[in-house]
């Protein structure tokens, strides 16, 4: 183990993706995976028990909100973060509700995404 | 944040996600509203919109924004928008479309958008109330007993205590944080009261309260409370509550906050605090959330089970480095081969066995290779109903356009190569080729022209049409511009077929619009189309009944950079051919090689063929007497027959283009590296046909 805390983004924008991996990778997490919709976010979450998840909330397929759900039932202890719009309110409020840690609205500093892993991760 | 260096990846993104947002528009125009069209579009431009605010290109996300919105606005009302609405929404797209061209050549876009964005405001106040309400403004105050609840459900043995919560400067979406603080707070306890309520978190300058029976100590809750994003400062103090006998310490604070919560309205709680806090509203308020949330999961679900599930896991990756790997795969393949000489030479036989296994490997590696740069013509199909709208709109004409194959799969840089050529030919049917309505029912036809772009497999290649029923091309007027052009002699011309004659368009220079066109212009046109299909290795054929339609065909082969050919040896060197090109080999008796006008020609069973000697051609002096063996090849349906000094055998090769020099003897379409380490020559059959 080198210490490093493992992370999954969860996003359907490639854009989205990269940058969050970029910004996690350089605060020194090990993105070691990256899912595109709900399904591919619960399978690696099941593969890889990441210590940190970034979630998309408006995916194609199911929301991030059912994902994060669908997570928590798979491991209560699982630590994510919304990353939403200002127009997702109430989905973000469902999110919360269903078990993830914190939230991000976007555009976000890159510290502040940071700020926010450091505080969740495991 | 740093942005530049993603924003290949927005543009490229950006233009999938307009892609959906244009057949939305379309189908939504043509067949009315349909949910899941309108939802999906609605998270294309929530993408665009996310994506444009994190990079940082304001105009794009002030645009998106506000589509967004309409959208949004569009999809809860279940309506077909107006026409109005429509264009500007058609108009919006164009808008983002031409930005992003701009990012793309510039780097950057200063494309004013206040003007439209101001219309679609308009136009969205103009808009009746959306049928669903705000579900947010439907809450109201508590039950006026809440007082009284509080004070019973603070548990024997708690403290009640008043939290006070100030917020950062400038927090966005403070419900959510507000319901974290909540969170966090009620870890530390029960869970009584909040203020204020939840909807007016976001607009209230004020902090939050919440009230909490505990028996933890005031730095314990402080300390989980502050945890919370965009807390800048947090106090906590005990409370007055008259009558309860847990109250042990005496506080300053007034009983008054606490009839003033009475207004207020709990945030909904996590699941296993529920029933900490039986409060009506909070039941409704997680009603809420189900219901919205569910709703929209039953629209995904539908989509799910009709489209089968196409979200198979898959990966992007740049073509550029698909290339590089399919060159890479090409070289190891040319090297076996050459291994697989030395081991001939060798005569060792474990090696020979090794490497015909790795042969086959790779064989199989090559094959997936090719596979990973297969899409759907679709790509960029998708992106023609919209041009032929568009163009059948300016031009006022009626068009069906129908689209076939669209899930047949082609090599990936072929298709960006036929784009252009696509659009070319969609406009020479809209432009000379349907007829306006009233044209086309004198005619007898139906006022609606149809135009129909399709693709199928036939073999290893791919055929891609564009046929319509309009006018088609007149023969006859066809040859009267090329003789005018001077481009044949009027008594050649005689002689000829009319399907010879529409062949002139092919012609650099031709073109029988009579009068300049925005949409196809003049004198550029079919010859372009021509080249274009012609450098990919493919064929162009054009079919034309006058007064029934045109077709244009247009035949690729299945990947630019692997193709099977028939190796030649001539004068000691060795060239392929392509495969496609070669229709029989032959030898061929010198002696019955006749001289027709300068030209040799040999009479292949009732078929008389012109002859090349290519050894002679490439500078070797020609036999006179023998036989030769012979390829007879054909292009466009001309055939000819070439004269080589021995023919090697069938291979698949790995195509290289050629450095601008070779290029311009004419002879070589390219090159290719054999197995010895050589390099081929491949011949560019249409030069000898």
């Amino acid at each position: 183990m080198n210490g490093q805390k493992k992370a999954l983004i969860v996003d359907d924008s490639m854009v989205m993706r990269a940058m969050i991996r970029d910004i996690l990778t350089k605060g020194g997490f090990d993105v070691v995976g990256q899912a595109k919709n709900g399904k591919e976010a619960v399978e690696q979450y099941a593969m890889l028990s990441p210590d940190l998840v970034t979630m998309d909330i408006i995916m194609p397929g199911e929301h991030g909100t059912d994902v994060v759900k669908k997570i928590v039932d798979l491991d209560k202890d699982a630590r994510i973060i919304i990353v939403s719009g200002l127009s997702q309110k109430n989905l973000v409020l469902q999110a919360l509700e269903n078990g993830a840690r914190d939230f991000l609205v976007k555009p976000f500093e890159n510290q502040e995404l940071l700020d926010a892993a450091r505080k969740i991760a495991r | 944040m740093e942005s530049s260096k993603y924003l290949d990846v927005f543009i490229e993104e950006s233009k999938e996600n307009l892609q959906t947002l244009n057949s939305t528009l379309l189908s939504l125009e043509q067949d009315g509203f349909d949910e899941e069209g309108m939802n999906a579009a609605f998270r294309a431009m929530h993408t665009i919109k996310g994506t444009a605010g994190v990079i940082g290109i304001a105009p794009i996300q002030q645009l998106a924004h506000v589509m967004e919105d309409l959208f949004d606005d569009l999809r809860k009302k279940k309506e077909t928008p107006p026409r109005t609405i429509l264009e500007l929404l058609f108009a919006g797209v164009d808008l983002i479309e031409s930005m992003l061209l701009e990012l793309e050549t510039s780097g950057s876009t200063q494309v004013p958008v206040i003007d439209i964005v101001e219309r679609m405001r308009e136009a969205m106040e103009g808009l009746p109330a959306t049928a669903i309400d705000d579900p947010v403004s439907e809450e109201s105050g508590l039950e006026p007993d809440q007082l009284e609840q509080i004070k019973a459900m603070l548990p024997a043995g708690e403290r009640p205590v008043m939290v006070s919560v100030t917020w950062s400067n400038g927090l966005k979406f403070k419900e959510g944080r507000a319901y974290q603080v909540i969170r966090a707070a009620s870890s530390q306890g029960t869970l009584l009261a909040t203020s204020p309520a939840s909807e007016d978190v976001a607009d209230s300058d004020e902090g939050l309260i919440v009230v909490l029976g505990t028996t933890r100590n005031d730095a314990d809750i402080l300390g989980v409370v502050k945890e919370v994003t965009g807390v800048a400062a947090a106090t906590a103090q005990t409370i007055d509550v008259p009558g309860h006998p847990a109250q042990t310490v005496v506080s300053a604070a007034p009983v008054d906050p606490i009839e003033q919560m009475a207004e207020s309205v709990p945030l909904p709680l996590p699941a296993d605090q529920s029933q900490a806090a039986p409060l009506e509203p909070l039941e409704r308020t997680v009603d809420r959330g189900a219901e919205c949330a569910g709703g929209d999961d039953h629209v995904e679900g539908r989509k799910e089970s009709r489209s089968g599930s196409p979200n198979g896991s898959s990966i992007r990756v740049k073509s550029k480095l698909l290339d590089k790997l399919l060159d890479q795969v090409g070289e190891i393949m040319i090297n076996n081969i050459r291994i697989n000489q030395i081991a001939t030479d060798l005569k060792h036989r474990e090696l020979k066995q090794t490497l015909q296994n790795n042969s086959r490997l790779m064989g199989e590696m090559q094959d997936i290779v090719l596979r990973t740069r297969m899409v759907q013509v679709d790509f960029i199909f998708k992106r023609f109903p919209r041009i032929v709208r568009d163009l059948s709109r300016d031009n006022g004409k009626e068009v069906d356009f129908i689209m076939r194959g669209t899930d047949i799969e082609i090599d990936r840089g072929l298709l960006d190569e036929i784009g252009d050529a696509l659009v070319h030919l969609l406009r020479n049917s809209l432009d000379h080729g349907i007829e306006p309505a009233a044209e086309r029912v004198a005619k007898g036809k139906s006022p609606r022209g149809t135009i129909t772009l399709s693709a199928l497999q036939e073999q290893s290649n791919i055929i891609i049409t564009v046929e319509d029923d309009g006018r088609g091309m007149d023969p006859g007027k066809i040859v009267a511009k090329a003789v005018s052009k001077g481009l044949v002699k009027a008594e050649d011309a005689e002689r000829l077929d009319d399907r010879s004659k529409l062949q002139f368009v092919f012609l650099p220079g031709f073109s029988t619009a009579e009068k300049i066109s925005d949409i196809s212009g003049r004198g550029v046109g079919m010859d372009v189309v021509k080249t274009k299909i012609e450098e990919l290795g493919g064929f162009v054929r054009l079919d034309s009944t006058f007064g029934q339609g045109c077709k244009v065909t247009l035949k690729l082969p299945p990947s630019m950079s692997i193709i099977r050919a028939m190796l030649v040896e001539v004068n000691g060197e060795k060239y392929a051919i392509p495969l496609d090109n070669v229709r029989e080999t032959v030898r061929v008796p010198l002696g019955a090689v006749h001289s027709i006008a300068d030209r040799g020609v040999f009479q292949l069973r009732d078929e008389v063929l012109p002859v090349l000697n290519i050894r002679a051609e490439f500078g070797a002096p020609a036999e006179t007497v023998g036989d030769m063996p012979a390829v007879i090849v054909e292009k466009n349906d001309n055939r000819s027959c070439l004269l080589v000094s021995r023919l090697i055998g069938q291979q698949e090769i790995v195509v290289k283009n050629l450095g601008k020099d070779l290029r311009q003897t004419g002879y070589f379409s390219g090159a290719t590296i054999l197995g010895d380490g050589k390099v081929a020559m491949i011949l560019d059959v249409g030069v000898f046909t």
